[in-house]
């Protein structure tokens, strides 16, 4: 299973004054009453462009893994019960599955996230020129899987 | 008055319910008349008289105005009155709120918003297969007694096929295929794959098949009212557009907070001349519509009486659910934002000026009786009582 959220989406985070704006995190509402577990944000300042991960390591652990002119692409196999989350830092990349009919190419600002209790496997390319890409893969430490709710 | 998402085309009524007979129409928490004048175009207006509220409605036409039944004020298809019996003179104010109306492919849609230069009809969604020769459809439209966010969510989770639909378009291997979901500006967009399957009992009968197939669900959610499902059943492993297709058009029209109403076309590209099989789906569909409305005002009334503290514990299967309510507090957080700005500022509303009379009395005391080592809440307290027995006078 798979969300994709466009930067224009009107249910996107907010762009906070200083730049950075929350392309993911679970759960990321007050009412749901769990107590934060992750979250994914995008960092946009006259530097350029970052992203970075947040979690209680309690719950949650994660690898990175970046991909730019000399890594410029990546098949990632989710295990059961992880969470990728892909976010384009500039340029853009193309999301496939290698048995399925559909791609989807994201830019800076959208959000990609993979989920479910069933292993799936994506691959991911840089398409533009200086393209950078960041890849999350978040492992539940206390759970068997750790699922997605927006 | 509840909050609703006024900026948007809203489905107001069947394009052949509206005729030279007035009818009315609540949306929104609005009162509304609509009926045709004698080039045939449909016109909105308040149904409610400018002299003393009386439902246009309940009026009579004469020519291609309308006259208000209780003493007779006439408007013209603008909202402008044109008679006032016993006087020439037309009194400035009469006047009635006109609602920019568009008419497609069989419905009748009216912006609800305040501003008509906003009423772009080129926002209205795609339902010409309504209306297209090489598709048949199916209609219903029915009153559901409960808030219209109830339906837009039935629509996308449709997992409760598996379900409340048993019989007819159900089956139970929908809700083990996880979903998609793209979010973009106001649409989300579930979708849901399930690889070589049986088609459901009602479109297996209509379809005149058997075995296994790929089907698919996916529904396009215009926020905040129109949901389209294009739905559908191929030949394993063959591209969506060369199978049986379904696009179930869902128009829900908040009527107040607690019911709405829900138009619905279902249109299908085959057995497209087939009469036999558009009465089965009539039938068929509209005892899925039923199954859906018992269960939706069911739900309402665990919704009103649900403890303030709680909330619905949403699974991976809502996504496309929880971004649409997110968009849904957008636009209305936009909306009330918009409001605000235009709106003058309501007597007795917080203002950004100096507290004058009682407030101000208060707030010196406040500054009194803090300065005098007092405790400001005994203050207020005090000035409070003070207010309350000379308010009781």
């Amino acid at each position: 299973m798979w969300m994709l959220e466009r930067a224009n989406s009107l249910s996107a985070a907010p762009t906070m004054p200083d730049g950075s704006r929350v392309l993911a995190a679970n759960p990321d509402s007050a009412e749901r009453g769990d107590p934060w577990r992750w979250s994914i944000t995008l960092h946009t300042s006259p530097d350029g462009v970052s992203t970075s991960v947040k979690t209680d390591e309690s719950f949650v652990v994660h690898t990175v893994e970046l991909l730019d002119e000399t890594h410029c692409s990546t098949v990632l196999t989710r295990c059961t019960g992880d969470v990728i989350v892909v976010a384009v830092k500039t340029g853009k990349a193309l999301i496939t599955v290698p048995d399925g009919p559909w791609q989807r190419r994201i830019h800076p600002g959208d959000s990609f996230v993979l989920e479910g209790e069933v292993n799936e496997t994506i691959r991911v390319e840089l398409t533009g020129t200086q393209s950078t890409a960041t890849v999350y893969c978040l492992t539940p430490t206390r759970t068997a899987a750790l699922r997605w709710v927006p | 008055m509840a909050d609703h998402i006024l900026n948007s085309w809203y489905v107001a009524a069947w394009s052949d319910e509206v005729t030279n007979k007035p009818i009315r129409r609540m949306i929104c928490e609005q009162s509304i008349v609509l009926y045709r004048i004698s080039d045939d175009q449909a016109k909105a207006l308040a149904d409610r008289c400018a002299h003393r509220a009386f439902p246009l409605s309940k009026g009579r036409m004469l020519g291609d105005s309308i006259e208000c039944g209780y003493h007779g004020f006439t408007y013209g298809p603008d909202g402008r009155c044109t008679k006032v019996p016993g006087q020439t003179t037309l009194p400035e104010r009469a006047v009635v709120r006109s609602y920019p109306l568009h008419e497609k492919d069989g419905w009748i849609w009216v912006w609800m918003g305040g501003d008509p230069a906003d009423a772009d009809p080129s926002d209205i969604p795609d339902t010409h297969w309504m209306n297209d020769p090489n598709w048949a459809s199916v209609e219903h439209s029915l009153q559901v007694d409960c808030r219209a966010e109830l339906v837009h969510d039935n629509l996308l989770d449709l997992t409760h096929e598996s379900f409340l639909h048993k019989t007819t378009v159900g089956d139970d291997y929908i809700y083990e295929y996880g979903i998609t979901v793209e979010v973009d500006d106001n649409v989300v967009l579930v979708d849901r794959l399930m690889p070589s399957v049986p088609a459901p009992p009602l479109y297996a009968d209509t379809m005149g098949i058997d075995g296994n197939w790929d089907r698919f669900h996916a529904t396009e959610f215009f926020v905040p009212n129109n949901l389209t499902l294009h739905s559908g059943i191929t030949a394993e492993g063959a591209p969506r557009e060369e199978g049986y297709l379904i696009k179930v058009l869902n128009a829900i029209t908040p009527i107040d907070a607690h019911t709405c109403w829900y138009y619905y076309s279902f249109a299908r590209n085959f057995a497209v001349d087939n009469v036999e099989a558009t009465e089965q789906l009539r039938e068929g569909l509209g005892l899925v519509l039923e199954e859906d409305k018992d269960a939706l005002e069911a739900q309402e009334l665990g919704m009103q009486t649900r403890p303030g503290r709680e909330f619905d514990v949403l699974i991976a299967q809502d996504g496309g659910v929880a971004k649409a309510r997110r968009i849904h507090q957008a636009l209305l957080k936009k909306e009330a934002k918009e409001r605000e700005a235009k709106e003058p500022r309501r007597p007795g509303a917080p203002a950004n000026t100096k507290p004058i009379g009682a407030a101000a009395r208060r707030q010196a005391q406040k500054a009194a009786a803090a300065s005098a080592g007092r405790s400001a809440a005994e203050s207020t307290t005090s000035a409070e009582a003070t207010s309350t027995a000379a308010g009781g006078r």
